[in-house]
């Protein structure tokens, strides 16, 4: 016992340092400059739930979805993606993805009866697309009236995507769905809708951005069940030829959460704790910016307006989970609690 | 309770309290509540009658039972004295417990049954199928009910002297597509029909016993059963796309071969038990072309081989000893195992009881177990039974014990995930409590009984996803159970009428002590799926073959998450159900039939047991019982 108290101070010591911040669940405070959290929940339990941070003000907003519509948001919201007005929740297991207003929170429309859905990207007015982990197709819906339009037939499990003019680059995540390995990046012209290249790379690609020299990075964590080394890609956004490599050295690790600042040519990812390093470096780099130690960093984002940083904990993914909030050069800002496995965040900037 | 055999004819079972020496507490659920509901199963029951916890995710889905903020897995079933809990779950589906299979249910609260088997942490739940019947009989049963539920059981019993035989069928099928409220979808406000909720089980037991001479015996009893049930997908994915299929089929084939001699003043017992399980788990998702995507098929089969013996005496005057011992051996063969895998285990205790003056009875057992090659720390109960007045059934009871669960077969070697370097979960539980029973009037009969327990449970294995994807459990938390029950029965008669009213409370705090919850402040919150209250009640009025029963349940607000806080979780509200039945019994010379007509949640509560599961609102059950 006595032993739990010293432990008890000694923890509560340590948070004291840094701010605590309020909890409310007014949903009047949804102002430009801050960021939704989703929570995607636990699997098959259905307790996703939406957060909102307020930097100026501090104020955390939980479960406002629920209090807003009166109903849960579902079973492992996936991924948030804010379009002009809308806001869409993608509902993994749910197979839904909600359109809620992005001032409101009032519920707008539904696109349903999808497999396994992962992420949504806006391709223009018209047309979207959505990628799936049980299908083998990107499904094509109109935005206006939640319809799905169309089928892009990959042959392969999707996940996270990001477009560069006129083409969209689909992540091979999953080996779901197909029987090859699971370690290419589509290409899918979003003229035609057609799938035109196929990139390899390492087995497990889980995210990717665009820096400020129109290169393409991939981060791959070489499989869950360690299959090979987790390793970075540079890729030619126009001619899709590797230019460079990355090795990581050890192959438990499950390096993720590939993330770029506002500037677009320093890249951040987790690989346990938060790690730096600039679009030029010529080897990974062997230090952190911010260390994991007892935590369970899960997702990573950066604020596109001072390039702040954000860290979820994910605890032990049964209890409400934290933020961290950081500045660029890793000094600890604030933190404060959100849901369940806080999963994604969506910076509120217009 | 060890004598029950050797003693039964002395034993006066009055109220639900089978022996009021015994210092733990053991309750029988009593026969006219078995009977309201021997056409359901077994978790229906207990959720009715009993103040343990049943968490149901619906008619015909998973039940599970758990005693005084214990796991599930610390409720041990056991069936004509052996264990029936999964070897690979280490918990028993209740839902897979048909009614009409058993004479009588016992619950056995805390580690009371260390001489039977070990692991107990909450309690164990002894179901009897091994009912002599004085004449040959034939019962037959068929219920209709709501949402195309049917069941028809039959039973055949013959008596001839010294060869009994007794046959029971069941076969119980549903649709069970109720319609609920939908408020787990956008836009709401919307009725929905169940889907994919259809279930089927099929089973017969047979029984052949054999009185070698007066004082030797032999019998064999086989129960099978066939369950096939489809799985309905929560309130919030009912518009999942990709046409999933997921169900549930298993069979199991219980066996056990029992041998008793009674010698003067001692009674031995061996005991042979074969048990092959099959179960097989499916889901599957289709594309649009219906060609599957991913695929889950679990198929698992699981063989129980047990040999058991023990002696029961009365070595002096009002002493008496209990020993036994049990080789036990499971094997699973499963697909999300790497190999097939084995475990071996040998168990012994020994048992010893005093009787002081007949007012003091002091019980000390001690259970040691060998699990593949390594000892557990012994294992022991010590209860002292208090009757202050010689000729009044007023008993003070107190008992202390320690008791270790091993891991489940999946908890071990789960494909990915398992751990094979778990400890088994350890407990310390100390209660006390009284019983009092009287008569008044000649007429009327009360029984009072309260307990109150306090538990330390450490090591106990949680499933946490790891660093990636996939979960693995660990020896995580330390969890503090305290509480206490409270149970009143009355039963009597006015004139022509006869009543009975039975009632039960329990109070259960249930949280995790151990240092990560202490350092992220969730030390005080109530473990998750685990009421604080839970209280039950059931009025039966007779009269000239006419009866009417009234059953009310009570259950407080559940947390759903490690955090009770409203701002962040769902906590589900509290809930009572109300169930009538009436119904007539009629004599046509030797033939019985017994017409019932039953409501069940009478008030149509919309109410979940399980977050987003969809529970059925009022439904009906008419049933026509016959007995020759």
């Amino acid at each position: 016992m006595f032993k739990k108290i010293i432990f008890i101070l000694s923890i509560s010591l340590l948070f004291s340092c840094s701010k605590k911040e309020d909890v409310n669940n007014d949903i009047d405070d949804i102002s430009n400059g801050g960021v939704f959290i989703v929570n995607e929940g636990n699997f098959s339990v259905a307790n996703s739930s939406l957060s909102y941070y307020n930097p100026e003000t501090s104020i955390v907003t939980s479960n406002m979805f629920y209090q807003v519509n009166n109903v849960p948001l579902g079973d492992v919201a996936q991924s948030i993606t804010i379009n002009n007005e809308l806001i869409y929740i993608v509902i993994n297991n749910s197979g839904i993805i909600y359109s809620i207003d992005r001032k409101t929170l009032e519920f707008k429309g539904k696109i349903s009866e999808l497999t396994s859905p992962r992420e949504i990207i806006f391709i223009n007015d018209q047309k979207a697309y959505i990628s799936d982990l049980y299908s083998s197709s990107i499904t094509i819906v109109n935005p206006t009236d939640y319809n799905i339009i169309g089928k892009i037939e990959l042959g392969k499990s999707s996940d996270c995507m990001v477009k560069y003019d006129d083409e969209v680059f689909i992540a091979n995540w999953s080996s779901y769905a197909q029987t090859k390995v699971n370690n290419t990046i589509m290409v899918v012209n979003s003229e035609n809708d057609m799938l035109t290249d196929s990139i390899v790379i390492g087995v497990e690609p889980n995210s990717m951005v665009i820096d400020v020299e129109d290169q393409l990075w991939v981060l791959c964590s070489g499989g869950f069940m360690n299959d090979e080394m987790p390793t970075l890609w540079k890729i030619n956004l126009y001619t899709h030829e590797i230019i460079k490599q990355f090795i990581f050295a050890d192959i438990q690790k499950n390096p993720d959460n590939l993330c770029i600042n506002g500037t677009g040519d320093s890249l951040y990812f987790l690989n346990d704790g938060v790690t730096v390093m600039s679009i030029h470096d010529q080897q990974l780099p062997d230090n952190m910016l911010i260390d994991e130690n007892n935590r369970n960093f899960y997702l990573l984002g950066l604020s596109s307006v001072d390039n702040e940083i954000f860290v979820s904990d994910a605890l032990d993914y049964n209890q409400n989970g934290v933020i961290y909030r950081y500045k660029t050069n890793g000094k600890l800002i604030s933190s404060f609690e959100v849901g369940i496995i806080p999963g994604c965040f969506a910076f509120n900037n217009q | 309770m060890i004598f029950d055999t050797l003693f039964l004819s002395e034993l006066e079972v009055i109220g639900n309290i089978d022996d009021f020496s015994s210092p733990t507490k053991v309750t029988t659920i009593d026969s006219i509540a078995q009977k309201e509901l021997n056409l359901h199963d077994i978790g229906e029951l207990l959720a009715a009658f009993s103040p343990v916890f049943v968490k149901s995710y619906g008619r015909g889905s998973l039940s599970t039972v758990s005693f005084r903020g214990a796991g599930a897995s610390h409720t041990k079933v056991l069936w004509e004295g052996v264990n029936i809990n999964s070897p690979m779950l280490g918990q028993t589906d209740f839902s897979l417990l048909p009614g009409s299979f058993f004479d009588e249910i016992d619950l056995q609260y805390g580690s009371g049954s260390l001489s039977q088997v070990s692991g107990a942490l909450g309690g164990s739940v002894n179901l009897v199928s091994n009912g002599i019947k004085n004449d040959n009989q034939i019962v037959v049963q068929q219920s209709i009910g709501s949402f195309s539920t049917y069941l028809t059981s039959a039973a055949v019993y013959l008596n001839n002297s010294n060869f009994y035989s007794s046959t029971r069928f069941i076969r119980q099928s549903s649709l069970n597509n109720f319609t609920y409220f939908n408020n787990a979808i956008l836009p709401s406000g919307d009725d929905m029909t169940q889907s994919n909720a259809n279930f089927t089980n099929l089973g017969f037991t047979q029984q052949f016993l054999y009185n070698i001479s007066g004082k030797q015996q032999i019998s064999f009893i086989t129960w099978n059963q066939w369950n096939t049930r489809n799985i309905p997908p929560i309130m919030t994915n009912v518009e999942k796309g990709g046409n999933q299929i997921e169900w549930n089929n298993d069979f199991f084939s219980r066996n056990v071969l029992k041998w008793v001699l009674y010698n003067e003043n001692t009674r031995w017992e061996a005991v042979g038990a074969y048990f092959y399980e099959e179960l097989d788990y499916f889901l599957e998702t289709e594309d649009e072309l219906n060609s599957p995507i991913s695929l889950i098929d679990s198929q698992n089969k699981v063989e129980t081989y047990s040999f058991a013996w023990n002696v029961s005496s009365e070595l002096f005057e009002n002493l008496f000893f209990d020993a036994g011992m049990e080789m036990l051996q499971q094997e699973v063969n499963s697909n999300n195992y790497l190999k097939k895998k084995q475990r071996n285990s040998l168990s012994n205790y020994i048992n010893l009881k005093k009787i002081f003056n007949n007012k003091i009875t002091v019980e000390g057992l001690l259970r040691a177990e060998n699990v593949d090659g390594e000892l557990l720390p012994l294992m022991p109960m010590l209860g002292i039974n208090y009757k202050p007045v010689a000729n009044q059934n007023f008993n003070f009871r107190i008992n202390g014990s320690k008791n270790y669960n091993i891991p489940s077969l999946n908890d071990l070697y789960w494909y990915p995930g398992g751990n094979a370097n778990l400890k088994p979960e350890e407990s310390f539980e100390v209660e006390v409590g009284l019983d009092y029973v009287t008569m008044f009037s000649k007429k009327h009969n009360i029984a009072i009984s309260a307990s109150a327990y306090s538990s330390l449970i450490n090591d106990w294995i949680i499933w946490l996803p790891g660093d990636y994807r996939y979960w693995s459990p660990k020896n995580i938390a330390e969890v503090y159970a305290r509480g206490g029950e409270l149970s009143l029965r009355i039963s009597g008669e006015f004139g022509e009428v006869g009543y009975n009213i039975f009632s039960e409370y329990a109070y259960t705090l249930t949280t995790n002590n151990s240092d990560s919850a202490m350092a992220s402040g969730l030390s005080d919150v109530q473990l998750m799926y685990v009421p604080v209250h839970t209280a039950n009640g059931y009025v039966n009025v007779n009269y000239g073959g006419y009866y009417a029963n009234w059953n009310l349940s009570y259950t407080s607000s559940r947390n759903t998450s490690l955090n009770n806080d409203e701002d962040y979780s769902f906590p589900l509200p509290q809930y009572v159900l109300n169930n009538i039945s009436l119904g007539k019994k009629i004599n046509l010379k030797k033939a019985k039939f017994d017409v019932r007509f039953k409501v069940f949640n009478i008030f149509d509560v919309d109410y979940q047991a399980i977050l987003w599961r969809a529970m059925p609102g009022r439904n009906y059950e008419f049933s026509l019982s016959f007995t020759l």
